[in-house]
C-alpha cells in the first residue's frame, strides 16, 4: 500500500517537474500561450528596420507582439505620465503592458522579496536612483551596456546622448555599468514668498549664512508663520535632507575616493549642525516631515521658504493644490563655504535580471523614454530629464521654474566635475541612509548633541561599511 | 503496516489535522526563525554566514541603541494598555449590568470598534488627530485648546488612546459576560448577614470574577505586548523612535530600506522569549484563581 503510494507520489512530482522545465525553455508548443517565443536570452536581436518609429513598431511587432509585460512602479507624476502612453505602445507593437503602481517603501521591499523569492514577476523596474547601487550589488537589474551599444535594440531616435549628462552619470550606474534609463530626475532648490519678502525688503538667499538668517527672521514673524520647511522624518527622508546641504559645505557621509566613513569630519558636523539649527525654524512636528508634509506647509503658507525637490514645483505653481501659486520665487541651492552644490536624485528605468521577456522590456524602455516622444511625456505630467526639453521655448514659457532647475543642474554638475556623486555610491547605502537618519533625528530631538550623534553614527558606519 | 499503528493509537487519527497544520504554520516557521537569528542573512544577497551569537550579543551589549528603548515602550505599553483598560472595563461593565432603556444601542457602540479592522482604526485616528486639520483640534479650539498629537512627546500617549478606544469593550463585554453568570445565593446570603455594598464587592464579587478577569488580562497583555498594526498605520513608529515598539523595529531591521534579516529575527526571537514568558505567568495565575473559585 505505502509502496505503490510513494510510486505515484513520484511520477506525479517527475512529470511535473519535467512540464515545468518544458515551460521554462518555451517553444516545445505545449507551453502556455503567451511569451513562448522569443523570451530570454535565446530570442535573438531583432532584425527588421529600426529607423523610424512606426518600422520600429512593425520590426519589434512580428518579434514580441502578443507578450505581456510586468510593471512595478512607484506612484509618481511620470510614472501617471507613462500611462497615459501606454495604450500607443501597445498598438504600435502589440505587446500588452501590466502596471503595478504602489508607494515607494512598499515598492523596494516588493521588488526584492520578489527578486529573493526567484518569481520573476516583474519584467520592468521603476528604480530609485539611491538603490541603484545596491541593486547593482545584488545583480536585481540587468546591466543595459550591450543593449544601448546594439544599434538593432537601439535605435537612432532614442537619443541616449541627449539625456542630462547629470543624470545619465550620477542616478543610473553602479560600478561604471549602466543599469537603468533616467526617466524623472531632480535637483534641489529654494521656493520663497516673494510677497513676504517684497514686504519686509528682503532677498533670495545666496549664500547658506543668509538662509539661515532668513529662516530665523521669518519664523514667528507674523501669526502661524514659520520660517522654513524640508524634509526631516526619521530615517532616509533626514539623511537625505541633510545631504541637500551638506555637499555644499564640503561634507559627506562617505569618502568616496577611499571609501572611509567621515561623519566625525569637521565639515560633516558642521553642515549636521547647520541643519539641525536650520530646523528649529520649521514647524514643530518638522521630525515627521516626508517630501509631501514640507511641501504642504509650504503651499498652505505656514512657511516663508522651502528646500526641496525640483519635481515638485509643478504642484506649488498649480492654482487647483497649492494657495501660495501666485506669490512663489525660486532661488538655486545656496552656496556654502565648501563652495556650490546641488541635489541629483531621481528615477531610473530598469530590466529584472529574472525577467522571462527582457527584449520585451527593453522595447517597453525605448520607446517611452525616447527623444521622440519625450515632448509628450513631459506634456502628460512628466518629468524632464533631457537637455532639448529643458531648452524648449514653449515648455520654459509654461514653467517659469526651468531656467532656475537648469541652474541648479549646473551646480549639480561641479559635484559630478569634483567626481563626487551626490548619491553616496556604496551598495550598502540603504543601511547608511537608515542609521545616519537616526541620528540626524536624535539629534534633532535634543536626545544627544550633533557631536555625539555624529561620533555614534560614525562607528554604526563603519560596522556596516567594513 | 500504517493500518495497524493507527488501529493501535486511535487518538493520532483525531488530532493528527491539528498537528500537521500548526506544524506547517507555526512550528517550522520558527526553528527557521531561530536559525536565521545566527546567520547575518541579508535581504536580496544569494548567500549568507552563520555568526553565532552575534547578532544576539550585538543587542545586549547596546550597540543597537533602539533595542532596550524599544523593550522599554514595549512593556511600558502594556503595562499601561492593560491596566487602564482594565479598569475602564470593569468600570463599563459595572455600570452595564442593570436594566435601562436602549442597552441594545450601547452594546452596538460597544461592538464596532471591536469590529474594526486595526490597521483601518490606524489610518480612521490619523486623520482624526492630524494637528492642522484633524478634527479632535478642530473640537478642541472651541476651548481654546490645541494639541500636536502626533508629536515626538504626545505620539505614544495617542497610540495608548487609539489602544484603548479599540479594546476597552473587549474587556468590558468579557467582564460583563461574567457578571451575568454570577451565582445570586451568595449575595442574598451576605445581604441577610447585613453586609456593606463595598463588603460584597470586595469579598463576593471580586473572588468570583478573578478567573474573568485574569482572563482578559491574559489577551490584553500578549496582545499590546505585540501590537503592529495601530502604531504602523498611526505613526510608523516615529517621530523619532518614540513609538518605535518592539514589532515596529523588527520590522524597520527586516524590511523597510535595510534588510538585515538577521537581525531582525534575533530581535523576533527576544519578543518571542517575553511573550512567552509573560502569558506563562499570567496562565499560571489564571489556573490558580480557577482553583481558588472551585
Amino acid at each position: 500500500m505505502l509502496k505503490k503510494w510513494t510510486q505515484i507520489v513520484a511520477v506525479v512530482l517527475l512529470v511535473a517537474m519535467i512540464s515545468a522545465c518544458g515551460a521554462g525553455n518555451g517553444g516545445n508548443g505545449t507551453g502556455k500561450g503567451n511569451g513562448s517565443e522569443g523570451n530570454g536570452g535565446n530570442g535573438g536581436t531583432p532584425s527588421g528596420a529600426t529607423d523610424t518609429l512606426e518600422a520600429w513598431g512593425e520590426t519589434i511587432k512580428s518579434q514580441y507582439g502578443g507578450d505581456t509585460l510586468n510593471l512595478a512602479f512607484a506612484s509618481h507624476p511620470s510614472t501617471e505620465s507613462f500611462q497615459k502612453l501606454t495604450s500607443d505602445f501597445e498598438k504600435l507593437t502589440g505587446i500588452k503592458v501590466k502596471w503595478e503602481v504602489m508607494e515607494e517603501t512598499y515598492l523596494k521591499n516588493k521588488q526584492l522579496l520578489d527578486f529573493t523569492g526567484k518569481t520573476g514577476s516583474y519584467d520592468v523596474l521603476m528604480v530609485d536612483g539611491f538603490w541603484m547601487s545596491e541593486y547593482g550589488a545584488k545583480k536585481v537589474t540587468e546591466p543595459l551596456d550591450a543593449y544601448l551599444s546594439d544599434e538593432n535594440k537601439t535605435p537612432a531616435w532614442f537619443d541616449y546622448e541627449d539625456i542630462v549628462p547629470a543624470y545619465r552619470n550620477g542616478i543610473s550606474k553602479y560600478d561604471g555599468s549602466v543599469y537603468g534609463i533616467p526617466t524623472a530626475g531632480e535637483t534641489r532648490f529654494i521656493a520663497y514668498r516673494k510677497d513676504l519678502f517684497d514686504k519686509y525688503g528682503k532677498q533670495p538667499p545666496t549664500t547658506m549664512d543668509e538662509y539661515l538668517e532668513l529662516a530665523q527672521f521669518f519664523n514667528g514673524k507674523e501669526d502661524g508663520l514659520y520660517g522654513v520647511s524640508m524634509r526631516a522624518q526619521r530615517g532616509v527622508h533626514a539623511a537625505s535632507g541633510l545631504m541637500t546641504i551638506m555637499y555644499n559645505f564640503g561634507g559627506g557621509f562617505l569618502n568616496q575616493q577611499t571609501g572611509e566613513v567621515t561623519m566625525t569630519d569637521p565639515k560633516t558636523i558642521e553642515a549636521f549642525q547647520f541643519y539641525v539649527d536650520l530646523l528649529k525654524n520649521a514647524p514643530k512636528d518638522v521630525v515627521s516631515y516626508t517630501h509631501e508634509e514640507a511641501l504642504s506647509a509650504f503651499m498652505t503658507g505656514k512657511t516663508a521658504m522651502w528646500l526641496d525637490a525640483t519635481a515638485l514645483a509643478k504642484r506649488i505653481l498649480d492654482p487647483a493644490s497649492s494657495q501660495v501659486y501666485d506669490k512663489v520665487g525660486f532661488a538655486p541651492t545656496p552656496e556654502g563655504p565648501g563652495g556650490k552644490a546641488s541635489a541629483l536624485a531621481g528615477w531610473n528605468m530598469s530590466i529584472s535580471s529574472q525577467s522571462k521577456k527582457k527584449d520585451a522590456a527593453w522595447a517597453f524602455i525605448v520607446y517611452m523614454n525616447s527623444k521622440v516622444n519625450a515632448k509628450a511625456y513631459v506634456d502628460g505630467g512628466g518629468v524632464p530629464v533631457r537637455t532639448s526639453i529643458y531648452e524648449n521655448e514653449e515648455l520654459v514659457a509654461a514653467d517659469p521654474s526651468y531656467p532656475v532647475q537648469l541652474a541648479a543642474l549646473n551646480d549639480a554638475n561641479v559635484l559630478v566635475e569634483k567626481g563626487i556623486s551626490w548619491i553616496p555610491p556604496h551598495e550598502k547605502l540603504g543601511q547608511i541612509l537608515d542609521r545616519v537618519g537616526y541620528y540626524i533625528s536624535a539629534a534633532m530631538f535634543g536626545e544627544m548633541t550633533v557631536q555625539d550623534a555624529a561620533a555614534k553614527a560614525q562607528t554604526e558606519l563603519e560596522d556596516i561599511t567594513q | 503496516m500504517i493500518r495497524t499503528y493507527f488501529q493501535k493509537r486511535p487518538h493520532l487519527i483525531y488530532i493528527m489535522p491539528a498537528i500537521i497544520i500548526l506544524g506547517a504554520l507555526t512550528i517550522i516557521p520558527t526553528i527557521f526563525l531561530y536559525g536565521l537569528s545566527v546567520t547575518n542573512y541579508e535581504l536580496g544577497y544569494p548567500t549568507f554566514d552563520f555568526v553565532g551569537l552575534e547578532n544576539y550579543i550585538r543587542l545586549f551589549t547596546g550597540k543597537d541603541a533602539e533595542f532596550w528603548y524599544s523593550v522599554g515602550i514595549s512593556l511600558g505599553f502594556m503595562l499601561l494598555a492593560t491596566v487602564i483598560q482594565l479598569a475602564l472595563g470593569f468600570w463599563l461593565a459595572v455600570l452595564l449590568d442593570r436594566e435601562f432603556k436602549f442597552k441594545f444601542l450601547v452594546f452596538a457602540c460597544m461592538i464596532v470598534p471591536l469590529a474594526m479592522t486595526p490597521s483601518i482604526t490606524g489610518q480612521v485616528w490619523k486623520l482624526m488627530m492630524n494637528a492642522e486639520y484633524g478634527v479632535l483640534n478642530y473640537f478642541l479650539q472651541f476651548f481654546g485648546g490645541k494639541v500636536i498629537w502626533l508629536s515626538g512627546e504626545n505620539a505614544f500617549w495617542s497610540t495608548l488612546l487609539v489602544d484603548i478606544w479599540q479594546n476597552t469593550p473587549f474587556v468590558a463585554l468579557i467582564i460583563y459576560a461574567g457578571m451575568r453568570s454570577l451565582p445570586t445565593d451568595p449575595y442574598e446570603a451576605a445581604s441577610i448577614d447585613g453586609a456593606g455594598k463595598l463588603q460584597i464587592f470586595r469579598n463576593i464579587t471580586l473572588p468570583l470574577l478573578w478567573p474573568m478577569i485574569l482572563l482578559a488580562v491574559i489577551f490584553r497583555a500578549i496582545d499590546s505586548l505585540k501590537m503592529f498594526d495601530i502604531p504602523y498605520s498611526l505613526t510608523q513608529g516615529g517621530p523619532g523612535s518614540s513609538t518605535e515598539f518592539l514589532s515596529l523595529h523588527i520590522y524597520r531591521l527586516g524590511f523597510a530600506g535595510t534588510g538585515w534579516i538577521g537581525r531582525s529575527a534575533a530581535v523576533s526571537v527576544v519578543l518571542l522569549i517575553l511573550t512567552t514568558v509573560i502569558s506563562m505567568i499570567l496562565i499560571r495565575l489564571y489556573r490558580k484563581g480557577v482553583e481558588n473559585k472551585g
